[in-house]
């Protein structure tokens, strides 16, 4: 058998930069919307409770558990239902699915070195995000205590 | 009967101008530099002005008509795609004239008459060459105004649009000659090769002297020259008036210092390092000595000497001072403080004396004569003090001590007493030997202004190849120690650098000369007269050069913007060190570019700095430790105050009642608190001639223990702040004593000082070589935003340690916020607030 001279191989699309970041910023957009319907049962001031299950949602998708998303959901639900006062309502629940399907999008198109750092950058996002909200709430109860 | 505004239309446009943003606009193409398109207007209507003043024949209306033609005249460069092409985002030509709607808007925002708008308009319409058949429709349409009122805006436009001094030669045929011969104008420059300080301004102001006596006058500043106007005259000054006016202006300028602030000056830095720095200054007058002895005094080297600790030097000292085998350590000490203050205080005079020898040998005779009719020393003692320095053996310097205080029995007396009497003596010595001096050492101003010369490029020139060569005349005369050539300036060097004069240590090892050679022994860091001079006049005004900055103008400056450098340097920079307020501490000036009052009248915003907390602390502690080191006690204080003061506590009380005008110094005491405070704020802006302003600070910008790299970050807030201040351009020369060679057109707001570390951050901040003039605003703010967060961190000590500053550029706001929770364990949303917005910039 002749082997063919030429060999045809198609070209490995490339991702861009813009696409990463927008997804990046919808998966950080998801994420606060759901960490709005969070409401720890005990608040201490510090960076994981801020988070609360985002946290952990975010440290297992850096050690690469996205082989079910299903199970991750289920397992930051879990969370969510034993850290959280109310348990996981179902839009609240739907906005998770969303945002992990999103974040299991960007981890599909993002190159494995800059995985991490992408990570790193949604955590504190979502962070500052969560941290705009405590202020927010803070000076809302300092406001009701004045007036 | 047309309605004129009654008031100054210049600042109206400068309102009006902020108000529209011009500032953030460019008028010129921004490869090859540019200005705001608020400065070129600005510079345009002042330059008419000059003109019709040396033309003559124009009335109020046609004077308003043409200065408000002027401020509209690009006003088309507003549109977003012109600025596209000036900044060189894209490429291609662009029409000057803008929407005439538009055009009478501003006419009416700087309060301009509708009668005139059409006149104004015409002017404007003309005073362009036609771009375009309809552009040459419209003038044919225009209700065109007499030729010489259109003219003077054509040709104060094509002045102040010449980029460098370089480009301004007329050349036959150019629109630019064709304009000058039709209203009869003649124009001339003068250019210097180098900026050195406060010499080139001296420079500058000597040549405009010699320019105005031949009939110019000055139009149009540029860093490196000034451009001249005049109607008849058409002979430029050789250089033999040039020399005597350059000669006459360094002498008025050397006189009109106070003689207390000129003779404290000699003597700079510390007294265990340089003891004489400017003998000239010393030598001027009485008075002179007087400032200079005091300066020495309040040398905390004399006043305190501190017990060495090594233990051989312990036991040294213990031998030579102790009377009794067990003498109290309190004693020894007491007697060595007494020792050191009067051997330093003999080593100035010894220094003094021996400078009076190499200009006249018979001067160390004298000296010694006049020290034993005083003091009544031993003979022999001036073998033992022309050896004596800092360094010197113990057993030496007690001998000296003993030698001057044992025969009239100061010794017995404290240590103030023995400072106060000795520094009596030498001042009376110090001026006796001026006498003998009789006029020998002083400023040779002749020589001074000869060098200054060297340093025009026009009208005068140098053989560049004979300069050349006596540069060279140590090497070739088989020179084998110090540097071949000034290492500032590379001319030919006379004396050696000391480090209070460049700032550099001159020791072992010196940023200023080739990597590899090492500095010992003869072997010094050389530089010339001229450069000798620029550091000892910086000197006069700030103790310590560690900062320098130059508020250059964008591309030239008229008188209008002139006005405007003079009123915040009056109003604002010199109200905030009559305060004792350092100008360029950051602090004073976060709140007030946080909440967008950059803009408002100096006065305003002087009085937002003085209201701020910041500053009232700052005021009252500068007010405490004058207090403090006037009065020893707060008891002693009291019976010196004009009103009943019983109640006060400590010092910062009383500082505390002072700045609050519940108590009051009389006004002796007042005054000199205040020349002292002023002092103590350690700044000088030099503003002799109108072409650049030289900043000079004794204090660094950086903040204690902070890194270089934060510095430099600190220090861009500060340039800016600077640029926004004087809507001007701020560089920092790479060597606080250096040279700033104006080799082009600035290209934006600031040169941003490089290092290393921060070529990531200002590559994501968007920022080459120049912050731009587009940029200015939002960096001002995203750097007031960080430099308030850093301030926070600081007093909550959450701060990322030395590098703060920088790590605030380098992580994400999230970081900071954590950091921030892990030590406060609280929710701060200022910090929360300034983060986000610095980061949404």
């Amino acid at each position: 058998m002749v082997r063919p001279f030429i060999y045809l191989q198609e070209e490995e699309k490339k991702t861009s930069v813009e696409d990463i970041q927008k997804l990046q910023s919808e998966v950080i957009t998801e994420l606060s919307e759901y960490l709005k319907t969070f409401e720890p049962e005990t608040r201490a001031l510090s960076k994981s409770s801020i988070m609360g299950p985002v946290g952990k949602l975010i440290s297992s998708a850096a050690s690469g558990r996205f082989e079910n998303k299903d199970a991750i959901v289920g397992f930051v639900v879990s969370l969510h239902n034993n850290q959280s006062a109310s348990k996981a309502s179902p839009t609240c629940i739907a906005n998770l699915r969303n945002a992990i399907e999103k974040l299991d999008e960007l981890h599909k198109i993002t190159p494995r070195r800059y995985w991490l750092r992408i990570l790193r950058e949604i955590d504190y996002a979502v962070f500052v995000n969560g941290y705009g909200q405590a202020a927010q709430k803070l000076a809302t109860n300092q406001n009701a205590r004045s007036a | 009967m047309v309605n004129l505004p009654d008031s100054d239309l210049f600042n109206r446009c400068i309102e009006v101008a902020l108000k529209e943003k011009w500032h953030l606009l460019i008028s010129k193409r921004e490869a090859t530099g540019t200005d705001s398109l608020l400065t070129h207007s600005l510079n345009v209507m002042s330059v008419a002005e000059t003109l019709m003043k040396i033309l003559g024949d124009f009335d109020e209306v046609e004077t308003f008509e043409v200065l408000s033609g002027c401020f509209i005249h690009d006003s088309g460069k507003e549109d977003t795609e012109v600025q596209q092409i000036l900044s060189g985002e894209n490429s291609g030509s662009f029409k000057h004239k803008g929407d005439i709607t538009r055009k009478a808007q501003l006419l009416e925002a700087i309060g301009v008459d509708n009668s005139l708008h059409e006149t104004i308009l015409a002017i404007d319409t003309i005073m362009e060459r036609p771009e375009n058949s309809s552009h040459k429709i419209d003038i044919a349409c225009s209700q065109v105004p007499e030729e010489k009122v259109w003219r003077v805006v054509q040709l104060a436009d094509q002045i102040v649009s010449q980029k460098s001094l370089d480009t301004i030669e007329l050349k036959k045929g150019t629109l630019f000659a064709e304009t000058l011969q039709r209203l009869g104008v003649n124009l001339s420059y003068h250019k210097v090769s180098m900026i050195r300080g406060i010499t080139t301004q001296l420079l500058h102001n000597g040549v405009m002297m010699a320019y105005q006596n031949h009939g110019w006058t000055p139009a149009l500043y540029y860093p490196d020259g000034t451009v001249y106007i005049s109607r008849e005259s058409t002979t430029i000054p050789e250089r033999g008036e040039i020399l005597e006016c350059v000669k006459d202006t360094v002498e008025h300028y050397i006189e009109s210092i106070p003689a207390c602030e000129l003779g404290a000056s000699a003597f700079s830095g510390d007294i265990r390092i340089s003891i004489l720095n400017s003998p000239e200054f010393l030598f001027r007058d009485d008075d002179c000595v007087e400032a200079f002895w005091e300066r020495i005094i309040s040398q905390k080297a004399i006043r305190g000497a501190s017990f060495p600790s090594e233990k051989q030097k312990v036991d040294d000292w213990t031998k030579a001072l102790a009377t009794k085998a067990d003498e109290e350590q309190a004693v020894i000490e007491l007697r060595y403080k007494k020792v050191r203050a009067v051997t330093r205080l003999a080593i100035v005079m010894k220094e003094i004396a021996s400078y009076c020898e190499e200009k006249r040998p018979e001067a160390w005779g004298f000296f010694i004569k006049e020290l034993q009719e005083r003091l009544q020393v031993k003979e022999g003692i001036d073998k033992v003090l022309r050896r004596v320095a800092n360094t010197s053996p113990t057993e030496q310097l007690v001998e000296v001590y003993n030698g001057l205080t044992l025969p009239t029995m100061l010794c017995d007396k404290d240590v103030d007493f023995l400072i106060r009497a000795t520094v009596i003596h030498f001042k009376e010595i110090t001026k006796k030997l001026r006498e003998f001096m009789n006029g020998s050492i002083q400023i040779d101003f002749q020589k001074i202004a000869e060098q200054l010369l060297n340093d025009l490029e026009r009208p005068l020139v140098d053989d560049l190849h004979v300069r050349s060569l006596e540069t060279n005349r140590r090497y070739q005369n088989g020179k084998t120690k110090g540097s071949v050539c000034c290492v500032l300036c590379s001319s030919v060097p006379t004396t050696t650098a000391t480090k209070p004069m460049i700032g550099e240590g001159v020791e072992s090892f010196i940023n200023l000369m080739k990597g590899g050679i090492r500095i010992n022994g003869d072997h010094k860091a050389w530089i010339c007269p001229l450069c000798e001079f620029e550091a000892k006049i910086r000197l006069v005004f700030v103790p310590d050069n560690k900062e320098t900055i130059l508020v250059l103008p964008q591309l030239n400056i008229s008188e209008s913007i002139k006005k405007k450098w003079s009123k915040g340097l009056t109003n604002l920079i010199d109200g905030m060190e009559a305060l004792g307020l350092k100008p360029l501490r950051d602090r004073y000036w976060i709140d007030i570019i946080i909440s967008a009052k950059i803009d408002a009248d100096e006065k305003q915003i002087f009085t937002d700095i003085i209201q701020n907390n910041a500053s009232k602390e700052a005021i009252i502690r500068t007010v405490s430790k004058w207090l403090e080191n006037r009065y020893t006690s707060i008891d002693d204080m009291k019976p010196f105050l004009a009103n009943d003061a019983t109640a006060l506590k400590d010092f910062e009380d009383a500082a505390l009642h002072i700045v609050e005008e519940k108590l009051y110094l009389p006004r002796e005491v007042k005054l000199e608190m205040e020349k002292d405070v002023k002092k103590s704020a350690g700044l000088h802006c030099s503003y002799v001639s109108p072409n650049y302003i030289l900043i000079t600070s004794a204090f660094p910008i950086a903040q204690m223990d902070e890194s270089e790299t934060s510095a430099i970050i600190r220090k861009v807030f500060i340039g800016l702040l600077l640029s926004r201040l004087f809507l001007a351009s701020v560089v920092y020369p790479d060597i606080a004593l250096g040279m700033y060679y104006h080799t082009g057109p600035t290209k934006g707001y600031l040169r941003v000082p490089k290092k290393l570390g921060l070529v990531n951050i200002y590559k994501n901040l968007g920022i080459s070589d120049w912050i731009k003039v587009g940029q200015i605003d939002d960096m001002l703010l995203k750097l007031a935003l960080y430099l308030k967060v850093d301030d926070l961190l600081l007093a909550t000590g959450s701060s990322f340690g030395k590098d703060n500053l920088l790590n605030l550029f380098k992580k994400q706001p999230g970081e900071v916020l954590n950091r921030y929770l892990q030590v406060n364990r609280e929710i701060n949303p200022a910090l929360y607030t300034y983060l986000v917005q610095a980061n949404s910039i």
